[in-house]
């Protein structure tokens, strides 16, 4: 495979002469040591502009070319010079070793070629002695003495130097003969060097000067341009004389010593001069633009000899395009030289554009398309060219991602050359590139019967479908360019080129493959505002989809990405007529209903919405109405299938208000949603608005101005309620714990409820795997139960219908730190309706862990039966209405209480006491005796603070019903609660037995009443004033009359012994005479069992006694301790030690043989007192007692055994 | 020619555009084939972005000369130390006219910036910056 024409690369060419055939013998030795290495190199004059000033640089290798001399090779002295001559050096090669033979024959040969040699400027010559084996074979030692002779004769003979010659001697030793190769290699490197640093000085110093003649009259760019390029090629000597034709000769010389960057530079220099001169002097110089000849279209640019460049410069009759086209071959070929392709497309891209131009500007003349064909075939010939070179290079991967861009950037020119040769020959349309100059005019090329020659294009154009063909290969190509730009981080231009891919698609019909690259591509550029870009993509892709749609109904997508389109559409009209923009509404419409699937718009810039007015009405059953201004900048009317507002309160409680159907014109509009109220109360304020277009769906949030514009919903007989309180039973001995927790349904229905319990104060519920639930009705029948676990704070409900109660009970704990005894819970209730929809229920209840009552018990066995003492405590508060307190025990006993028991009002802190007597039951017997009471104390109360409020809402009924306003009882009632019932002092009212309502304040009501029509508020009014007048000078007693409230329940139990045998035991003084310090005092102890409870048995009774004694007090006689079964009495002596009143001892008995809890001992004389006087003292106290009252005190039956 | 001879915009760190303003002269009755061309002026200096990206790393100057050419067109650009570039496109080739004019224009945004009711990459809606920015167009244009 031959190399590419642009490297092929010229050598230095240094020419031989001989006397003899010797230079056949030598070639072979000489070629094998070539190319020469490390030539060192300075450029003379001014410094080289790729390298530092006055640095060396080296040529590392330097390949040469050996021709027979020959005048002809020699640069001429004619006028322009332009042949780039690469002769830098000649040697002569004297091989005789006969000095006569010199003298007659060499000799002559030798002075013509030095004279034709040495009258060249930049041209080194080198005359070379060979001396070899032959000649010493020959001649031995007298020809050694012969061959120094010839060279000292020619030196001699032409006065030459050592550095103009050489001997050079053959001995067929390698390492003698490398000796001699050496020295002459080095003669020919400094012979080089030293010639072509004559020529570039030369060439240096008359292009200044011809630079600074450019202003002259007659001045000539292309001569200049000769001698510039010389520069490169410096080999031109012959050039070098003339000032005026050379200057591309400048830059060839640098590029035969490898130099290719000097040698680039230089024809920058020249591109620019040009470009300068141009703008300063027009191109009189050129004879044509050019362009017009067969194939100047497709013309392989990297080809430098597909024309004579040269020679038409030098002739001037180079046409500008051709000029453009060789000086940007000649700088390609350099460009690859130097191994970057990247380079090459850059500047291919500026070429183009340049060139692009200029091509516009002579269109006329040309052929038509001919800018179009020509872009396309230099774009794709270069991206060819360079990808062969990139293959063969190792780039790091910053470089290839550099060339990768340009390479796209190039591919992407020439596809939108065929996009404009399409469009041209409607065979495709690309709105991108649909500009006015974008095309060459077709009528005046026409006319003048040229066409493009490009047979790729030609092929193409003679039909759609071998364009589409051509069109496809260059959408793989354009592909790879996107990847390309991906891969160099070139977002936008990657973006810019896939749009460009989609238009092929769409105007091949192709929709789904276009909306595919729309899709990636759509809604990027108006991100950053680039809105003129978006929209013509954007329209694009929804006359795509609105394709789509046509030809495949089901393709649900299509509907979704066209009203995706026609909302960013209509959201710009200014970017397009009226008349599509109304189009566009109309296509949204339509899309937006047939969606299968939702789209949502959080805040677009359609719509604006804020609320005008909220109306609240009174009524029960009125439903609440907000009036919303919507602005809508759509250019048309706007159907809302629905329209939304979302009212929250705390705890995610909302409600939602709606209408349907609502128009929406251009500009602002009005819009009533409404709802009924709901049954949760709390303090509503509107926060989103949801407009719904069948699936099209605009969400907006409200202005926090518009937030506070909220709705109060009051907690109404329909709410649900939940309560939370310590248990109706108290036990005694027993700390509270447990909380009862209650759930109202009311109008309400609980399904799938979980109920979220968190606490806000130190109290604590602990996780529970089975918690009992009941639910029950309105009359206390119960529904169900069921055993849900309770952990996390939330627990899974039972299912509820309405005005049904779910009740259960949580154990809780309490911080030990803490003495609080209020609490606050927050229940957060969820459930769902009946109809599927979420709701939430949520209260902060307050919890006092003292019971309303404090209540204790006391129990004293009498002979014939028990008193059962009850005190009873209203805690710090409100007071209580106390309708009923009953007992009950367990066992059957008779329990009857000792007084009537009436209504009373129990204040807090004040006790109340109550008697009861325990007799013994007719059933009871032996077998069926337990040692334990169980007491059963039921309370009914009513607070007297609920009992107002019961009282004022029925009397507040009855008036609203006599005059018709029934439906404004919650209203009036919350009214109420706010403004009459805080007013009322339950203490005074309990104290005194009547109520002071106060005087009735209008104006506090009627502004409550603003969103009501004059008639309704004024009929509210007079019935609120008529209520007051109902409850003026209401006494207590009518209010427990008419308030019929539920009395509330509080059981206290309490368990109590109850033994079967009660022994009573006592210590009698006998004696009545003088009790002083000493004297003896006979005393019996009597014991006497008491067997009430049970019928009595002749069982045996036997007694333990035993004397308490202080010895200090007393002194006894007698036995202190003993056990007696007959007789009941035991006499002691007790001989007082102390003077004044002294206890007697205390009697401990221990009936023997029966259960401790069976038997019950009582000493009745604990606390009696004697007097004892002390012996000196004169003074007597008598103290007179009576055995006959003693017994009367301890009456029954003594039965010893 | 329909479309305008120049197209300037003023691109914020973000990428969107601040200002947009077209200048040359423009012949009876093609005002509205100049709305419609408007987005190819977008597209192409768009693209060209992403060449100033690349370029503002090689060098200090402010001024990046040529960045992109797209066909017969150039894209000149101008780089704020703050990162908002100005681009220029145009057709005609005029380093220094178009350098005066960016230096002119970076003055006049200085001025709209020192403005403390500016919010930085908020769009320039100022009459008087559209009048000089014109102005200095028509001078070094």
């Amino acid at each position: 495979m031959s190399p590419p024409n642009w490297a092929v690369i010229n050598n230095p060419v240094v020419t031989y002469a001989e006397d003899t055939a010797i230079w056949s013998s030598l070639a072979s030795d000489f070629n094998s040591r070539l190319p020469l290495r490390q030539l060192p190199w300075q450029n003379p004059l001014r410094s080289g502009r790729a390298t530092a000033p006055g640095m060396q640089r080296i040529i590392p290798t330097l390949d040469i070319q050996m021709r027979p001399f020959s005048p002809d090779l020699l640069p001429r002295l004619a006028p322009g010079g332009l042949h780039q001559n690469s002769v830098f050096m000649h040697i002569f090669f004297v091989g005789c070793e006969d000095i006569e033979y010199y003298k007659n024959n060499v000799r002559r040969q030798l002075q013509e070629w030095i004279n034709a040699v040495s009258s060249k400027k930049g041209q080194e010559w080198l005359v070379v002695h060979l001396t070899g084996g032959d000649s010493r074979g020959r001649a031995g030692l007298f020809n050694i003495g012969a061959a120094s002779t010839v060279l000292d004769k020619i030196r001699s003979d032409f006065n030459l130097k050592k550095d103009r010659s050489m001997q050079f001697r053959i001995t067929n030793n390698e390492i003698k003969d490398a000796e001699f190769w050496n020295e002459l290699l080095d003669r020919i490197k400094e012979g080089l060097v030293s010639a072509i640093t004559q020529q570039a000085a030369q060439l240096e110093d008359d292009t200044r000067r011809f630079e600074q003649q450019r202003l002259m009259p007659g001045w000539n760019y292309c001569q200049y341009f000769i001698l510039k390029q010389a520069r490169e090629l410096i080999g031109s000597s012959g050039t070098l004389g003339l000032h005026s034709d050379l200057q591309e000769t400048l830059a060839f010389t640098y590029e035969l010593v490898r130099f290719f960057d000097e040698a680039l530079l230089h024809y920058d220099e020249l591109e620019a001069t040009f470009f300068q001169t141009l703008v300063e002097q027009g191109a009189p110089w050129f004879h044509k633009f050019g362009g017009v000849e067969p194939g100047d279209d497709c013309s392989d640019v990297l080809n430098s000899d597909r024309k004579p460049y040269r020679s038409m410069i030098i002739q001037n009759t180079i046409t500008i395009f051709d000029f453009r086209e060789y000086l940007f071959s000649r700088q390609c070929r350099l460009i690859f030289l130097l191994g970057s392709p990247a380079d090459v497309c850059q500047r291919t891209k500026m070429f183009v554009v340049s060139l692009s131009k200029m091509l516009r500007e002579y269109s006329v003349s040309l052929a038509p398309h001919f800018r179009e064909s020509w872009s396309y075939s230099l774009c794709m010939r270069i991206v060819r060219e360079c990808d062969a070179v990139f293959r063969m290079l190792s780039m790091p991967t910053s470089a290839m991602q550099v060339y990768e861009a340009l390479r796209a950037e190039l591919l992407q020119i020439a596809r939108i050359q065929l996009d404009r040769l399409g469009t041209a020959k409607k065979i495709c349309s690309n709105p991108l590139y649909l500009e006015g100059d974008g095309t060459a005019p077709e009528t005046p090329a026409a006319e003048n019967g040229r066409t493009i020659s490009n047979p790729e294009l030609v092929q193409a154009l003679s039909s759609p479908e071998t364009f589409g063909i051509l069109y496809q290969a260059s959408i793989h190509v354009t592909n790879l360019a996107v990847r390309g730009f991906e891969a160099c981080a070139r977002p936008r231009s990657a973006l810019a080129l896939q749009s460009d891919l989609a238009f092929w698609h769409f105007s091949q019909e192709d929709y789904e493959k276009a909306a595919e690259i729309w899709e990636r591509v759509a809604f990027r550029h108006s991100e950053s505002g680039w809105h003129h870009i978006e929209t013509v993509i954007v329209e694009c892709l929804a006359r795509c989809y609105r394709e789509l749609r046509r030809c495949l109904c089901e393709h649900l997508d299509a509907c979704r990405t066209l009203v995706e389109s026609c909302l960013y559409l209509v959201s710009h009209p200014k970017l397009m007529d009226a008349q599509k923009a109304e189009q566009l509404v109309d296509e949204l419409n339509g899309a937006a209903i047939a969606m299968a699937e939702p789209i949502s718009r959080h805040m677009s810039d359609l719509f604006g919405v804020s609320i005008a007015s909220v109306i609240n009405r009174a009524g029960d059953d009125d439903e609440i109405v907000i009036e919303l201004n919507i602005r809508s900048v759509l250019v048309k009317d706007f159907n809302m299938t629905r329209v939304l507002l979302t009212l929250t309160a705390g705890d995610g409680k909302e409600m939602i208000c709606e209408c349907h159907n609502v128009v929406l014109h251009t500009g602002k509009n009005l819009a009533r949603v409404s709802c009924k109220k709901s049954t949760i109360p709390g303090n509503y304020s509107p926060s989103t608005v949801t407009m719904e277009s069948g699936n099209l769906h605009f969400y907006y949030d409200l202005h926090p101005f518009d937030r506070k514009k909220g709705v109060r919903i009051n907690e109404t007989a329909a709410s649900l309620k939940m309560t939370a309180s310590l248990p109706r039973t108290i036990v005694q001995g027993e700390s509270a714990s447990t909380i009862a927790f209650e759930i109202l349904t009311r109008s309400n229905s609980v399904k799938s409820g979980v109920l979220s319990i968190s606490t806000l104060t130190n109290i604590a519920f602990a996780h529970q795997s089975a918690v009992r639930c009941t639910v029950s009705s309105a009359g206390g029948d119960v529904v169900s139960t069921k055993d849900v676990s309770f952990g996390g704070g939330k627990m899974q409900l039972p299912d509820a219908g309405p005005n049904e109660r779910i009740s259960f009970a949580l154990p809780f704990s309490l911080a030990q730190d803490t003495r609080n005894t209020d609490h606050k819970l927050k229940l957060l209730l969820s459930c769902a309706t009946d109809d599927g929809r979420k709701r939430l229920h949520s209260s902060i209840l307050r919890v006092s862990l003292v019971p309303t009552f404090a209540i204790d018990s006391s129990m004293i066995h009498e002979h014939d039966g028990s008193l059962i003492q009850i005190g009873m405590r209203c805690k710090e508060g409100a007071p209580m209405r106390v309708l009923a307190a009953t007992l009950a025990a367990t066992g059957e006993p008779d329990v009857k209480p000792i007084e009537t028991i009436g209504q009373q009002i129990a204040f807090p802190g004040t006790p109340i006491s109550l008697l009861f007597q325990l007799g013994a039951a007719a059933s009871h017997d032996v077998e069926t005796y337990t040692p334990t009471c169980s007491l059963t104390l039921t309370v009914s109360y009513v607070p007297v603070n609920d009992e107002i409020e019961a009282f004022v809402q029925a009397r507040l009924e009855a008036v609203l019903a006599k005059q018709g306003l029934s439906r404004f009882t919650g209203f009036f009632f919350n009214f109420l609660a706010r403004t009459l019932l805080p007013q009322i002092d339950a203490f005074e009212s309990s104290a005194f037995g009547a109520l002071d309502f106060g005087k009735f304040d209008a104006a506090a009501l009627e502004p409550l009443l603003s969103d009501e029509e004059p008639a309704t508020r004024g009929k509210l009014v007079a019935a609120a004033a008529a209520l007051w007048e109902e409850l003026a000078g209401v006494s207590l007693d009518t209010v427990t009359a008419e308030s019929k409230l539920a009395p509330l329940k509080l059981v206290f139990t309490a368990t109590h012994a109850v033994p079967r045998v009660i022994a009573h035991t006592c210590i009698r003084v006998e004696s009545l005479s003088d009790r002083t310090v000493g004297s003896a005092i006979p005393c019996t102890i009597l014991v006497t069992p008491l067997t009430w409870i049970l019928p009595a048995k002749q069982d045996q009774l036997e007694v333990e006694l035993e004397l308490d004694i202080n010895f200090a007090v007393f002194a006894i006689a007698g036995k202190k301790r003993g056990i007696r079964d007959k007789p009941a009495e035991l006499r002691v002596l007790l001989c007082p030690l102390q003077a004044g009143q002294i206890l007697l001892p205390r009697v401990q008995a221990t009936v023997l043989g029966l259960p401790a809890d069976a038997v019950s001992v009582q000493n009745v004389s604990t606390g009696a007192q004697i007097s004892v006087l002390p012996r000196r003292q004169s003074a007597k106290i008598f103290v007179s007692e009576t055995p006959d009252a003693l017994k009367a005190v301890l009456p029954g039956r003594i039965v010893m055994v | 020619m329909s479309r305008p001879n120049l197209y300037f915009v003023i691109v914020g760190t973000r990428d969107n555009p601040l200002y947009e303003a077209e200048f040359g002269p423009i012949a009876r009755g093609e005002v509205a084939k100049k709305d419609d061309l408007r987005h190819m002026n977008q597209f192409v200096v768009h693209a060209a972005l992403d060449a100033v990206d690349e370029l503002v790393w090689g060098t200090q100057a402010m001024y990046l000369k040529v960045v992109d050419r797209f066909n017969e067109w150039f894209v000149s650009a101008f780089v704020t130390p703050g990162g908002v570039r100005f681009m220029l496109l145009h057709d005609t080739p005029n380093t220094d006219g178009i350098r005066n004019f960016f230096l002119e224009c970076y003055e006049l945004y200085i001025k709209v910036l020192m403005n403390p009711f500016t919010e930085i990459n908020a769009p320039i809606v100022s009459g008087a910056f559209d009048q000089r920015v014109r102005a200095h167009a028509r001078k070094w244009l």
